[in-house]
């Protein structure tokens, strides 16, 4: 198989990287773009751990193959605070005590991300259900879902 | 209720790896990357007993950019490992002892060429006849795993005079409880990266136990301690089951063979197959109480399965059996336990060790003996419970530091506000626990160092693990009290061997209990020099000086003070340095060979757990609705953290009770991933209720004593009651699946 | 550093129906179609599904999307779902809550939401689990399907798509096009789901119900059920008893048993047959119910 060139946004910049088209989004990530918050906990989309947003909606980045995220715009956590300045969320799993391994956080910060970004206001039961592809071991979810509650100001 | 007035302690604040962990910029095994290295893979046996007839990996090493594959032969040291045993190959030599045992392993350019290379690896067995049950293990004629006998451990406690006890009681309750085995299902798949740097095997991992590996991988390497160095990286959970050796000694080989830095990275799979389990266990039971509720005597018999090698085995068969009759008093006990091995997947320390598994024996029985009695389940248990100066079974006596009663109280306290009055197919369940904090009755020291520095800010150096639990932020905490600075000014060096002082392991709920009291011991060495050197200053006894907010005063007037830069500038002046070095070992006895009788722990930590359920009783679906626990912690160094470990516990609990379960078959995981082994989501979780009691005592530092297993365990029996309590009916086995529940349902 | 290989296969991306035509005519065999990934970029991997040829559907943008036909003269109106539609587009799509509730009603209860947005209709469908979350759905919508070939296209009804477990009846160079369900206005539909997790799981038992009454009689009424057998099944013995009898919870109870009847559901991991079959009965008679509280 051939290399091919593939562009697309990475955190508000546009990058082009040589690559195989059918190298997982999550190695390409890691591997080519140091994107390492990027976590891989499952290899079979389950856990979560390796969600980055493209344009905007949340997928786990090891379903998915390079080829696919061509012209696309992918943000991972290291795209989130601007300027050095924090995003709301972040700040909010801090002070709610919402982080405990951190394994989960990266995926679980951008899952709340791309839910606030569409409903700034969400229900618990919003909260829940965005948050639910996202598998935490160490925290119960439930300090989670206080961050959450939080950015959003409820 | 804190007895102390304290400055730093009691309150939340910021964890130590938060900021790291919330920019993504904390790095992960998986995440370290190093010039020229290599990737590593393990070529793992398929069978779950057999020796090696033929292994050929002359096709792998055809291939280019693989860079070598070893054996058992190329090891330079030995070829055994394991927590308390050494029973388990590095890479195996004699035999194949189950399904995931390490056969070769292999570095090579790329992760895709090491596992092209393991598929190019070649291996004929001779078969030997697995051994999968207690009962297989036992026959006489079956064969052997380890040595003359399949039986692991042998364990007997007693106490009292148990049959005169019993013929004496008015009530007796009998029950047999079977809990299967359990992956942890840390986020993180094991990990690693070793090097060696100026003749040092530097060994970077995901573990809870930096000291222990490094003796691990130097016995293997055949190196002094001191040319080891094992560093402990941000760890995403552990749980237990990053105690044992995984990557560890693998990678030094690889690398010193190489001479090239190499890094392995489990797969979800790999992980699974090969970390240590949950002990499944049985536990036969036999409660009698007088008609008034007091109990007089409880026997109980256990088995275990600890798979193939022992891990840490030895010290969950001991804990399951002090803790078998639970947080009661008891004066006749007798336990008898029978753990073995099997060609079954590893069982070792997870969360409890054997404490959860027990807890839904011993809750079982407190349920069934309030229905006989016709008591009130939390009457019965207050009746029951143990308290300052109650005499154990092993035949300590308990000090003032029992919080058990305040925890059945304000639990039912907060029931009465928040549960809904049952409806029909809902429930209620109590469930207690009791949890000795530290190894059980053997030696598990800790130590600490600390500098404070000229500008008064704090190096602070434990072997402890942080494994996300927030150990660093409870030590910096526990400084800061100690010093009288604030929490911001201490900093955490942890788990680095070349670094800090040996810790022991994250386990055992010990870390706030054990090197929370080296932490303060160093610092109360530190201060030493500091308060003598204020003392001089001030023209005041050193007696009589208190730190705190970053001043020292005295008790007497505390108009006569110095800032702590004042203090700092003092002691440059007169060259004097604030170092201390502090190591703690609980006060515990060996127990007894054939009685148990000793003291098996220092301290205690109690909780109560009240769950409401409803069962959906034509699809046997279980629905927690609600879980109130309350934990006697002594005291919360960090009441957020105390908090998120009660419901992290809590879902965990959950998983147990409701829906987790290994399945294996000829020794073989069937479900070692996210998609067949399913843990809590965040739309399971129930409403959740931690409450926090606060009886300190003397042995911790500033009277905490610990959180971590204690969080979960009462959660899983309190869960089953309630279901038992919704539909009338007992539960002897867990998980409570809905196939299972329909099957009691349907009779 | 040697750089990494490409695994055995050739990934392309055809930006039309003429390149892809001419892609199937070259690859004689091991072609696949990747639409949104979430299951064959895994087994691909693990090495359980291998190919030569992996062709990412997904340059065929005209594959997503959905869109009404309104009611003609003699012709009823449907809506047509483009089989690379995202299985959240369903989710949120609200011509299909007002007139089809029962398919984003299963949308939203598969797998995780980053799945659901890769995850695409004509890949559940094509992927052939008895499970299938969206087949029920769709049996009960009578759905039918527009498939696609470099030879031509053709339609069939969705039911007869699934051979067994994993097995579908389309060509080795046939794709699923279009999804169509013709539009009932006075129906009632609904979707349900057994398995021990509240969010990703995937089902023991699921279920889909249509129904119409007629002067408080049922007039038309489909059953579907998913894990009853090797693939999706119509209860079609429940229909019939059902139909012409009066709506009520005792019928449907009845109906449930008959469903039980004709089912045949294997052991497996997850669940055991028993239990299946017991817990058929009551699946089938909720999602009546459900469907019902849906007419009004």
């Amino acid at each position: 198989m051939d290399k091919i060139k593939i562009s697309f946004i990475l955190n508000d910049k546009p990058v082009t990287v040589e690559t195989y088209p059918n190298k997982r989004v999550v190695d390409l990530l890691r591997e080519d773009c140091e994107c390492t918050s990027v976590k891989e906990g499952c290899s079979e989309g389950e856990c979560g751990a390796c969600t980055v947003l493209v344009n905007g909606t949340p997928v786990t980045s090891c379903l998915m193959l390079a080829g696919q995220i061509e012209g696309d715009s992918i943000l991972t956590l290291e795209g989130l605070s601007k300027d050095g300045e924090l995003d709301k969320l972040q700040t909010s799993f801090v002070e709610a005590g919402a982080v405990q391994c951190g394994y989960c956080t990266p995926g679980m910060v951008l899952s709340a991300k791309a839910l606030l970004m569409k409903n700034p206001h969400p229900t618990h039961e919003e909260i829940r259900r965005a948050l639910s592809g996202n598998l935490c071991r160490c925290t119960g979810y439930t300090k989670i879902f206080k961050a959450v509650d939080m950015a959003a100001g409820n | 209720m804190a007895l102390r007035d304290l400055a730093v302690l009691g309150k939340a604040n910021v964890k130590k790896d938060a900021y790291n962990k919330i920019t993504g910029e904390a790095k992960f095994a998986a995440d370290l990357k190093f010039d020229h290295m290599l990737y590593g893979g393990v070529f793992r046996s398929t069978v779950p007993h057999a020796t090696i007839k033929r292994f050929d990996a002359s096709k792998a090493l055809a291939l280019p950019g693989v860079a070598c594959v070893l054996t058992s032969k190329d090891i330079p040291g030995g070829n055994r490992i394991g927590i308390i045993l050494k029973d388990e190959p590095v890479l195996v030599d004699d035999k194949i002892r189950r399904v995931g045992d390490a056969i070769a392993i292999v570095a090579a350019e790329t992760q895709e060429l090491v596992e092209e290379a393991l598929e190019l690896m070649e291996v004929e067995y001779d078969l030997l006849e697995p051994i999968l049950s207690y009962e297989d293990a036992m026959r006489e004629d079956s064969a052997k795993v380890h040595g003359e006998t399949n039986l692991h451990m042998r364990k007997h406690l007693e106490s009292g005079d148990v049959d005169a006890a019993f013929a004496q009681c008015d009530v007796i309750v009998e029950g047999t409880y079977t809990t299967n085995m359990l992956s942890h299902m840390f986020i993180e798949p094991d990990a690693g990266v070793a090097r060696i740097e100026d003749g040092v095997i530097t060994v970077y991992a995901s573990t809870q136990n930096a000291h222990f590996d490094r003796g691990e991988v130097a016995r293997t390497m055949g190196l002094p301690n001191n040319k080891v160095r094992v560093v402990q990286v941000t760890t995403g959970g552990g749980f237990g089951g990053k105690l044992d050796i995984s990557v560890q000694c693998h990678l030094a080989l690889l690398a010193n063979a190489t001479g090239r830095p190499v890094k392995m990275v489990r797969s979800r799979k790999e992980s699974t197959d090969v970390s240590a389990k949950r002990h499944p266990m049985t536990m036969k039971a036999k409660t009698g109480a007088t008609k008034d509720g007091k109990i007089q005597a409880v026997e109980v018999f256990m088995t275990g399965d600890t798979g193939a090698y022992a891990s840490y085995g030895p010290a969950v068969i001991v804990r399951a059996v002090v803790h078998c009759m639970g947080p009661y008093e008891v004066p006749n006990v007798r336990v008898d336990a029978d753990f073995v091995y099997t060609n079954n997947p590893m069982c070792g320390a997870f969360r409890g060790f054997g404490v959860p598994q027990v807890s839904v024996c011993h809750e079982g029985q407190m349920n069934a003996l309030a229905k006989a009695l016709n008591m009130d389940p939390i009457d019965l248990r207050i009746l029951n419970a143990q308290r300052p100066g109650t005499v154990l079974a092993t035949g300590q006596v308990l000090d003032e530091a029992v919080g058990f009663i305040e925890t059945l109280q304000e639990a039912k306290k907060k029931a009465a506000e928040v549960l809904d009055t049952c409806k029909e197919n809902q429930g209620v369940g109590v469930g207690c626990m009791w949890y000795g904090v530290g190894n059980t009755g053997l030696p598990n020291p800790a130590a600490a160092f600390v500098e404070v520095l000229p500008d008064a800010s704090v190096n602070l150096m434990v072997g402890c693990a942080d494994i996300g639990q927030g150990s660093s932020t409870v030590m910096a905490a526990i400084a800061a009290e100690e010093l009288g600075l604030s929490y911001d000014d201490i900093h955490v060096t942890s788990a680095d061997t070349m670094v800090t002082p040996e810790g022991g392991a994250s386990s055992a709920s010990r870390q706030t209990f054990i090197s929370g009291n080296a932490t303060r011991i160093a610092c109360k060495q530190a201060k030493e020099t500091l308060a003598q050197t204020a003392a001089n200053f001030l023209n005041v006894p050193k007696e009589d000086l208190i730190f705190r907010n970053r001043m020292v005063y005295s008790s007497k007037d505390p108009a006569i003070k110095l800032t702590y830069p004042e203090l700092m500038a003092e002691m440059k002046k007169w060259g004097k340095l604030a170092v201390g070095a502090g190591a703690y070992n609980p006060k515990t006895t060996y127990l007894d060979a054939k009685t148990m009788a000793g003291i098996p722990y220092e301290i205690y930590a109690y909780g109560t757990t009240i769950a409401q359920v409803e069962v959906d009783t034509s699809t046997g679906e279980v629905d927690v609705q609600k879980l109130i626990s309350a934990h006697d912690v002594g005291q919360a160094v960090d009441r957020e953290m105390v908090e998120g470990q009660i419901e992290g516990g809590m879902v965990m609990a959950q998983g147990f009770a409701v829906f987790e379960k290994i399945e294996h078959e000829k020794g073989k995981i069937k479900n070692p991933i996210f998609s067949k082994y399913l843990i809590p989501t965040a739309m399971d979780v129930p409403e959740i209720y931690p409450i926090i009691v606060e009886c300190p005592g003397e042995a911790g530092p500033f009277g905490a004593k610990g959180v971590g297993e204690p969080a979960l365990i009462p959660g899983i029996p309190a869960i089953t009651n309630a279901v038992e309590n919704a539909l009338g009916q007992r539960f002897f086995e867990l998980p409570l699946m809905p196939t299972e529940v329909m099957k009691k349902i349907r009779g | 550093m040697i750089e990494q290989r490409g695994k055995g296969y050739e990934y392309c991306r055809p930006g039309s129906w003429e390149e892809l035509a001419a892609i199937l005519c070259k690859a004689e065999a091991g072609v696949m179609f990747l639409a949104g990934g979430t299951d064959l970029a895994v087994d691909l991997r693990t090495g359980k599904k291998s190919c030569a040829h992996l062709v990412d559907l997904k340059g065929l943008t005209e594959l997503q999307g959905i869109a009404e036909t309104a009611a003609e003269e003699g012709k009823k109106g449907e809506i047509c779902i483009g089989s690379l539609t995202s299985i959240h587009q369903l989710e949120i799509n609200p011509l299909l809550q007002e007139k089809a509730a029962a398919l984003p009603e299963a949308a939203c209860q598969l797998g995780s939401r980053q799945v659901r947005n890769r995850a695409t209709l004509g890949g559940n469908l094509a992927n052939a689990s008895p499970t299938a979350d969206t087949a029920a759905p769709l049996l009960v919508l009578d759905a039918f399907l527009e498939l696609w070939s470099p030879s031509g296209s053709r339609h069939i009804p969705v039911e007869d798509l699934w051979q067994k477990a994993g097995k579908t009846f389309l060509a080795a160079d046939e794709i699923i096009r279009q999804i169509t369900l013709p539009l009932a206005p006075g129906r009632g539909t609904a979707f349900m789901k057994l398995g021990p997790r509240q969010a990703m799981d995937i089902a023991i038992i699921n279920a889909a119900a249509s129904l119409e009454l007629e002067d408080g009689r049922i007039s038309q009424v489909r059953i579907a059920l998913g894990g009853a057998g090797e693939r999706p099944l119509r209860m079609k013995q429940a229909e019939a008893f059902l139909l012409g009898k009066e709506a009520t919870a005792e019928h449907f109870a009845q109906a449930g048993v008959l469903a039980a009847q004709e089912s045949s559901p294997r052991s497996s991991r997850r669940a055991s047959r028993e239990y299946r079959l017991a817990t058929i009965p009551v699946l089938t008679e909720r999602v009546l119910l459900k469907a019902l509280s849906r007419l009004s």
